[in-house]
């Protein structure tokens, strides 16, 4: 159930309104599922002290996730939990880096750095959206992610230092990451109407090249030459096996009974 | 790994003391940093914090120093007990000016 | 701040209120006496080796059931069926892991090295509470658990508030506020699950009874007070018994108001006597279980074991680059 009283779609355009829409659903899908791999390491990281901040992220990302839902749903006139829960797994999109399971310490802490990386340069976007209320959802946003970029950055470092185990691990897991990184910025299909409506302030692959233009002299010197990739026009369709097991397991009692309370 | 105890003060709200809240266990500096936050305001629940390593932390505990056994009392409001002399002097007055009449 | 002056109201004078001598290091019967009447101590104090010894293995269990108390809800994080009880659990458990934290800090300044006691616990040495040794098998569990479960082990903690050990002491009421906020969510479960359709009615009665018999075995059983060093120490300051009364009081009308039926036909409060009258626990069984024979005792700790033997090379590379960070 979504805490806002449900409103009438919004007073944009139609196709404006499926643009933002479509904008939405794919931040809300990243931030859901990021949340989801994220929060399984809660009971079990590497220290005590860790475990719990881990988690506070985790769920920094679902409550970012649901308050984008919850906005999604005012504009379709829709409910919150219905689109979270209700869906099958090819209906969600998803950038292709969250289709990995948590995978080891390593793991995690890259990709958790890949997705901060790029959602950083896409929220500064999105805080400068013509439509307002977006805009200051992503500002909101933003202020809890400067305390997750810290955070990953701190992991970053002290896995990467010295020339032990963990900077072997590190390394190798943003190598195997890199590719499906890309697709953060993968192109939408509404993306024309999005920038010629100022919802988006630019295209994705501006973005996409600035989040390049950053993040490789940090992470190179870690693991070496990274390919270029461009974003793929399926960099927010393709699922893998890791995903459908995750979705069978988050919709299974919400699906056991059909428009249940819970 | 060798883990160092970092002690965490918080402020409930602006203008508030320092309390001593609880402790932590960190590897360095900035991580007890970012757990003395986990631990203290995950919730929103302070409004500051002091992140300081326990071996910075001089503790005095002697009560020969804190508590000496001789009066004191006249350092604290206790130590000026005028409820009786109040008591006399009302009633002299009192009673002189009744006999001025 | 208080200016505590005692003043005798019948004498011209007035008389400081210095507080007891502290006890000389090495004066058990001293250091007993101020602990038996309401005297606190802290990591540092000097304290009998019998003392020390029986606050950590306390607070040691503490912390372990705590750790391990994470398990049995862990699997649910994953399935909660709505955003808002995803937050919720996720938040509740992530408190359970603070609790670990808490305790085992505690237990650290009495001197046993955390590492030590995670390998303790790991190898079977040391304990945790029979309530985690039990498996979970659907969402009204996660609703049982979080209400009755931690109900019962408040009910424990704000006993505790009031130690003879200080850091417990100020410890256990942080974790008391906490806990309260997961019985609330708790109950919010089970609440929403009694108003929803028959098959989630059901699901709860069957959670209730399978959770009741651990329930009753959790506060141990009624144990002499003349014998038990923990009462007399006030380490705790309740004993199990009444500790079980207390938690049977509060919520036996708060479970038959929403037309559940608690699973012990013997399950009636004797008004003359003050006190509830039940089918004694299967304390057998309790002490099977807390010895690591409970149904899900060993693939528990097995879990563990797996997954902190998964991240030594984590901790291991921090020791190297500890003083490098930042």
């Amino acid at each position: 159930m979504t805490e806002s009283p449900q409103l009438a779609p919004s007073p944009l355009d139609p196709a404006s309104r499926d643009a933002l829409a479509e904008l939405l659903l794919s931040v809300a899908d990243d931030e859901f599922v990021i949340g989801f791999w994220d929060s399984e390491w809660t009971g079990i990281a590497p220290m005590l002290e860790e475990d719990v901040a881990t988690s506070s992220i985790a769920q920094d990302e679902i409550g970012h996730a649901k308050a984008l839902y919850e906005m999604l749903a005012d504009l379709t006139g829709n409910d919150a939990d219905a689109i979270a829960y209700g869906r099958d797994a090819d209906a969600f999109r998803h950038a292709a880096l969250l289709n990995h399971a948590r995978g080891d310490w390593a793991f995690s802490a890259a990709r958790r750095y890949l997705y901060e990386t790029a959602d950083a340069v896409r929220l500064e976007a999105l805080a400068r959206s013509s439509d307002p209320s977006l805009a200051a959802l992503a500002g909101k946003m933003r202020r809890e992610e400067t305390y997750h970029m810290l955070h990953a950055d701190a992991w970053l470092r002290r896995l990467s230092d010295g020339d032990g185990e963990g900077r072997d691990r590190f390394s190798a897991a943003l190598v195997s990451l890199w590719a499906d990184a890309q697709e953060v910025f993968a192109p939408l299909a509404a993306e024309e109407e999005l920038v010629r409506s100022g919802l988006l302030t630019e295209p994705m692959r501006a973005m996409h090249a600035a989040w390049q233009t950053q993040v490789r002299p940090i992470l190179e010197p870690i693991c070496g030459e990274l390919p270029r990739h461009t974003p793929s026009l399926d960099g927010r369709t393709r699922r893998t096996d890791d995903f459908r097991w995750l979705h069978a397991e988050f919709t299974s009692v919400h699906r056991s009974e059909a428009g249940a309370q819970w | 790994m060798t883990d160092r105890v970092w002690e965490v003060f918080r402020q409930e709200d602006d203008g508030d003391p320092m309390i001593h809240a609880g402790n932590v266990n960190a590897p360095d500096d900035e991580l007890a940093v970012h757990y003395a936050r986990e631990f203290y305001s995950r919730r929103g629940e302070s409004h500051r914090l002091w992140v300081v390593p326990r071996e910075a932390i001089t503790e005095l505990d002697d009560p020969d120093l804190l508590r000496p056994p001789f009066d004191r009392t006249h350092k604290k409001p206790g130590g000026y007990v005028i409820k009786h002399k109040l008591e006399a002097a009302r009633q002299r007055a009192t009673a002189e000016a009744g006999e001025g009449d | 701040m208080q200016y505590a002056c005692f003043v005798n109201e019948s004498a011209d004078t007035i008389q400081p209120l210095n507080g007891r001598p502290p006890y000389e290091a090495g004066d058990e019967e001293a250091f007993y006496a101020h602990v038996g009447s309401g005297g606190k101590v802290e990591a540092d104090d000097w304290m009998p080796d019998e003392y020390r010894a029986a606050v950590l293995k306390f607070v040691e269990m503490h912390a372990n059931s705590e750790l391990m108390g994470v398990l049995p809800e862990r699997d649910w994080i994953m399935r909660a069926p709505t955003l808002r009880r995803k937050l919720a659990l996720t938040s509740k458990i992530q408190d359970e892991v603070g609790h670990a934290q808490l305790l085992y800090r505690v237990a650290e300044d009495l001197g046993k090295p955390r590492a030590q006691m995670l390998a303790d616990l790991l190898d079977g040495k040391t304990k945790f509470h029979n309530v985690f040794h039990y498996p979970t098998r659907s969402w009204a569990d996660v609703g049982i658990i979080a209400w009755l479960v931690d109900a019962a082990a408040i009910v424990s903690q704000q006993a505790l508030r009031d130690s003879s050990y200080a850091p417990y002491a100020r410890t256990m009421k942080k974790i008391c506020w906490e806990e309260s906020v997961h019985i609330m969510h708790g109950r919010d479960v089970v609440l929403t699950l009694m108003n929803g359709t028959q098959s989630q009615r059901d699901m709860v009665q069957e959670a209730l009874n399978r959770w009741w018999g651990p329930l009753m075995q959790m506060h141990g059983p009624p144990t002499d007070p003349a014998r038990d060093k923990d009462l007399h120490w006030r380490i705790k300051a309740k004993n199990n018994e009444q500790l079980r009364q207390e938690f049977l009081s509060i919520y036996v009308p708060r479970l038959l108001e929403l037309g559940l039926t608690i699973p012990d036909p013997g399950l009636a409060f004797e008004p003359d006597e003050g006190r509830w009258h039940y089918t004694e626990p299967d304390w057998a069984e309790l002490k099977s279980v807390v010895t690591g024979h409970g149904p899900a005792s060993q693939e528990r700790l097995e879990f563990r074991r797996v997954s902190f033997a998964d991240t030594q090379w984590v901790r291991d590379a921090l020791s190297g680059g500890a003083a490098a960070a930042a």
